[in-house]
């Protein structure tokens, strides 16, 4: 009945398969079968030699389909490729075929990197399907653990909740036995209830509970020794969802109900003592083999503990600190940590500012000017990216674009004294030193009150001067600093002339972004360099990020009013990919042309809010924005926020959902929405609505959300 | 449904009208429901130029990516306004669909035994097995199952359901999954003779449900259509109704010989599963009845013309 396609198969395995992948094939009987349900009727009962034939060509099937650019894909129609990619995977768990189920397992990180962003509601799911085939296939558990750990949380927020099955099943995977799988099972959900809070969390925890208990029916002991363990730990104490599990299971004992519980919790290893004598020895040994080895073995252990646990925070705070402990003597090291830490956490400031630190260490300041961009669109609400970027485009003259990154940073973080005072320093060395001066008065902490005195000796206004050297002697003893000031001071005019060298002269010292630190050839630096910067898939990653950092720039460049270049650079992106989402956003956020443009392309682009916000302006209608609400109904307070921000008068309603918003309690471990909330209340006591602020934070959630297509990774 | 005169027509045709006529450019040829707007669209953009059964099929793809199997196929749309099933349908009647399992459960890590004892449970036609498993427990795994089928890829595309009346039999029979696979023509699901069950369930909904659902979709003009021979990738065990029919009908794996009547059958957009639609779960066990597809298909346009009294329906040459 099907010996035709199986004759074709036989001459030309490829051509036929992907003939019948793509549902062009001649079937008879089989024509409504989905690819994966017909390959597995025409070769379940095949021989060896057959199904081998099929392994390879479906390996390669996939392999040249991961291939085909994101414009091809467009092209062939995202829902079909989905699909059709989707059935390829399927078909590997299904059929057992074991090549391509190595390939899959082998491939399965840069796979759902990849996948990541091909997700059109409300079923075609790429990332969903490439989960079910990892938790189907992979047999070392083990090594994937923080990637299952990862896409639990991953799935707290609704659009990925579909992940979370295949989640905690690979967690379950490496699982000996039924109370290990259950264990791995409850863990999953756990790390996935964590960043649950609403009552609408609660009932989407209860579901994912009683399916669970259903699965596995066990008598209410054996529920509350497995809920004992996780109940305990550290970070499950407070969380919601805790509460919402012992209001509904009455089998629960009294003490997990009161919370007095005791008992088998993992042990933590006594990190802050260990990393505190690390430190102090790093202090005064220098940094050694023998020590590195010792950091070394701290992070092992906690990640043993993340492993287990799925609790990461000291992995990844102990490899932030560690990390910048050592960044200038083995920064290809702290690169590594900084990969591990963030691979556990990508949304850590931290952790992105050790990975630019140590690029810098590495020469390769190029590189980390790139991360700092990236890191800046990911992580909008974090000052120290914003202010170690400014300190890059300062190193390398870049001063009227650093400047405007401190302005617009001291405006979202008014209280961070860091911008404030770095913005002082640019200022001075711009010789405008009475605007500098403007910004530091009123500090009293004591770099601000420090350079404050310094600036007022440049313009030689002395008394005042002398008015804040008391300040500051009354309230820091920093006497090399005295000592300095009190000289310029002394000397009058030349103190002033030497104050006026110091700021304004374009000596390198100066405008470091950091001092350099000096490689120990013993601590066997460089194999690890290139271990870490040489591997194919960090230079992919750089690669990408450099290609996403010229079009953030572009948008700095925007807001400085130099269009031509600004548009040059988006121009150039275009030209490479034409539908560049992220590009055509910061373009249409400035621009009409780009605005037009990216009308044109949001058809292809269905289910990104960031394309729909950045063509809404003044003139939406009522009925526009009300078309929003529906698809994008979780995200409905960005949109009341552009709402409010483009029509700040005429929509109490939007305005007040808004307020309501700011109001309610952020998801747990999501400091974002946090930030958001508290900019967003202080924008909307403002009377007036239409000044930088407002736009500011508006065009950073836009950028924000913009999916990066398949370039960069999640696992960064 | 005469095509246009060109390459497509002429091929078409010759492939009709050969000794053994090719059941794909029959169908094409004696359809009645297709608008000529939809015709013209489908000739002009896609086939038109064809000549080769590669070709059409490779044609015949791009359109249903392009025009079927988006978020509102043209199915529901105004251009297929002369599929449109008859308004005087009774709402309070129940369809029926047979949906695979296996991945759901690859997915759900549960075994289908466990999955078909907490349907019953749901529909009160058993008890718990396990005491600590309460209802809410066992409603809560058959709401992640509908969710789960409701991500299905393939539900966006124009959902083939057959109408319960006839079908009591089948529908209470300890192998219905086995007849009623034959009885809706869905010789897809064919474990064959050595080869693993197929997991499935039986989804059973009013018609009702789907009207509402498609009020939801305000491009949905037409919620419940007769299928055509352009609403989906083309198929053996199809076969188009006259346009007197009030449904589709399926194709009997059995074959008339059984005596049995016909099962109407209608295309609506997808809908939203819940816990209650799933009716039945279990495995298709048996490989597909072996017909001959030739005869299987003379037959069920014979009766078709008994039917609907259309003794001029069904003959490709004479349509050609």
């Amino acid at each position: 009945m099907t010996l035709a396609w199986l004759d074709r198969f036989h001459q030309s395995p490829d051509e036929a398969l992907n003939r019948l992948m793509r549902g062009t094939a001649l079937l008879p009987g089989l024509e409504r079968a989905t690819p994966s349900n017909a390959l597995c009727n025409l070769f379940g009962q095949a021989d060896a030699e057959d199904r081998f034939r099929l392994d390879e060509a479906l390996q390669k099937w996939l392999q040249q389909r991961r291939e085909m650019t994101l414009e091809q894909r467009r092209a062939y129609g995202l829902p079909r490729f989905i699909t059709e990619y989707g059935e390829g995977l399927t078909a590997i768990w299904r059929m057992s075929l074991p090549n391509a189920g190595r390939w899959l397992e082998d491939n399965l990180l840069d796979l759902m990197e990849w996948a990541w962003p091909m997700r059109l509601p409300p079923v075609w799911d790429l990332p969903r399907q490439v989960a079910l085939a990892g938790a189907q296939l992979v047999t070392n558990g083990n090594a994937f653990r923080f990637f299952w750990i990862r896409l639990c949380r991953e799935a707290a927020d609704p659009q990925h909740e579909d992940l979370l099955d295949s989640a905690m099943n690979g967690l379950a995977s490496p699982a000996s036995n039924d109370k290990q799988k259950v264990q791995g099972i409850l863990k999953g959900l756990t790390l996935w209830a964590e960043g649950l809070s609403g009552d609408e969390d609660r009932e989407r925890f209860l579901l994912q509970w009683r399916h669970i208990k259903a699965r596995f029916p066990n008598p209410p002991p054996f529920w509350r020794d497995r809920w004992h363990e996780l109940l305990t730990q550290r970070q499950n104490q407070e969380a919601p969802f805790r509460h919402w599990l012992i209001e509904t299971e009455r089998g629960l004992d009294n003490r997990l109900r009161d919370g007095n519980v005791t008992g088998a919790a993992i042990r933590l290893p006594y990190v802050k003592p260990a990393i505190e004598k690390l430190l102090q020895r790093a202090g005064e040994e220098g940094i050694t083999r023998p020590l590195v080895n010792e950091m070394l073995q701290l992070l092992r252990t906690l990640e043993a503990y993340a492993d287990q646990t799925g609790d990461c925070d000291f992995l990844v705070r102990s490899a932030c600190n560690l990390g910048a402990v050592v960044v200038r003597e083995i920064p290809g090291q702290a690169l590594e940590w900084a990969g591990k830490a963030l691979s556990w956490r990508p949304a850590n400031p931290y952790a992105w500012d050790l990975r630019g630190r140590a690029l810098y260490q590495l020469d390769r300041a190029d590189l980390a000017e790139w991360v700092y961009w990236e890191a800046m669109r990911r992580i909008p609400e974090s000052a120290i990216l914003r202010l170690q970027l400014s300190r890059l485009l300062r190193e390398r003259g870049a001063l009227e674009e650093a400047k405007r990154l401190l302005e617009v940073g001291l405006k979202l973080h008014p209280n961070h004294h860091p911008h404030r005072n770095e913005l002082g320093r640019l200022l001075a060395h711009l010789g405008h030193f009475s605007n500098a001066i403007d910004l530091l008065s009123g500090q009293t902490d004591e770099i601000s009150l420090y350079l404050l005195c310094h600036i007022l000796i440049a313009e030689g206004r002395f008394p005042e001067a002398r008015g804040v050297l008391v300040d500051y002697r009354a309230q820091h003893d920093n006497a090399d600093n005295i000592a300095l000031l009190t000289r310029l001071l002394d000397a009058g005019a030349a103190g002033q002339r030497e104050a006026i060298r110091h700021f304004t002269s374009d000596d390198q010292q100066n405008f470091r972004f950091e001092p350099r630190g000096r490689p120990d050839a013993t601590l066997q630096e460089s194999e690890i360099a290139l271990r870490t910067t040489g591997h194919d898939r960090e230079n992919r990653v750089l690669a990408a990020m450099r290609e996403i950092g010229e079009v953030a720039y572009a948008d700095l460049l925007f807001q400085l009013g130099r269009w031509p270049e600004a548009e040059e650079k988006i121009a150039q992106r275009l030209q490479q990919h034409d539908d560049d989402e992220f590009a055509l956003v910061v373009g249409a956020l400035h621009r009409d042309s780009f605005r037009d443009r990216l009308r044109r392309n949001a058809d292809a682009l269905p289910d990104s809010l960031a394309v729909k916000l950045a063509l809404t302006g003044e003139t939406t209608s009522p009925e526009e924005w009300e078309a929003l609400e529906k698809p994008f109904a979780r995200q409905r307070h960005l949109i009341d926020f552009a709402r409010v921000v483009y029509l700040p008068t005429g929509d109490a309603a939007a305005r007040k959902r808004l307020l309501h918003w700011t109001e309610t309690r952020p998801v747990a471990e999501a400091p974002y929405p946090t930030f958001l909330k508290q900019r967003i209340r202080d924008i909307l006591k403002c009377s007036d609505l239409r000044d930088d602020q407002a736009l500011i934070l508006l065009h950073d959630i836009i950028k924000q959300s913009v999916e990066i297509n398949d370039t960069i990774p999640m696992v960064a | 449904m005469r095509p246009a005169a060109g390459p497509f027509s002429r091929w078409l045709l010759h492939l009709a009208g050969g000794k053994t006529p090719d059941v794909h450019a029959c169908n094409y040829l004696i359809e009645e429901r297709v608008q000529p707007a939809r015709q013209s669209r489908y000739e002009t953009d896609y086939a038109g130029s064809v000549t080769g059964m590669d070709a059409w099929l490779e044609a015949h793809s791009d359109y249903l990516t392009d025009r079927i199997y988006q978020p509102c196929p043209e199915t529901f749309t105004a251009i297929n306004g002369d599929a449109v099933h008859s308004p005087q349908l009774d709402t309070s009647l129940h369809l029926l669909r047979i949906e695979r399992l296996d991945p759901a459960l690859a997915e759900l890590g549960l075994p289908l035994d466990h999955i078909a004892h907490a349907v019953e449970v749901f529909h009160n036609r058993a008890q718990p097995r396990d005491p600590h498993v309460t209802r809410d427990d066992i409603q809560a795994t058959l709401k992640k199952l509908a969710q789960i089928l409701n991500k299905n890829p393939f539900s966006q595309r124009p959902r083939f359901a057959a109408l319960e009346s006839g079908l009591a039999d089948e529908m209470e029979a300890n192998d219905w999954a086995n007849r009623l696979r034959n009885r809706l023509g869905l010789a897809h699901h064919d474990p064959g003779v050595a080869g693993p069950p197929i997991p499935v369930a039986l989804m059973r909904y009013p018609v009702q449900s789907v009207i509402g659902y498609a009020k939801t979709v305000p491009e949905v003009k037409h919620p419940l259509t007769v299928p055509t021979v352009l609403d989906h990738a083309f198929c053996e065990v199809f076969c188009p109704a006259p346009k007197e029919a009030l449904y589709g009908r399926t194709m009997d794996l059995e074959g008339i010989a059984t005596g049995r009547g016909f099962i109407g059958e209608l295309l609506h957009p997808r809908i939203e599963y819940a816990p209650g639609h799933i009716y039945k779960v279990g495995a298709i066990t048996d490989a597909r009845p072996r017909y001959d597809s030739k005869e299987l298909r003379e037959l069920h346009i014979l009766l078709l013309r008994e039917e609907t009294e259309r003794h001029d329906f069904g003959h490709c040459d004479q349509a050609a």
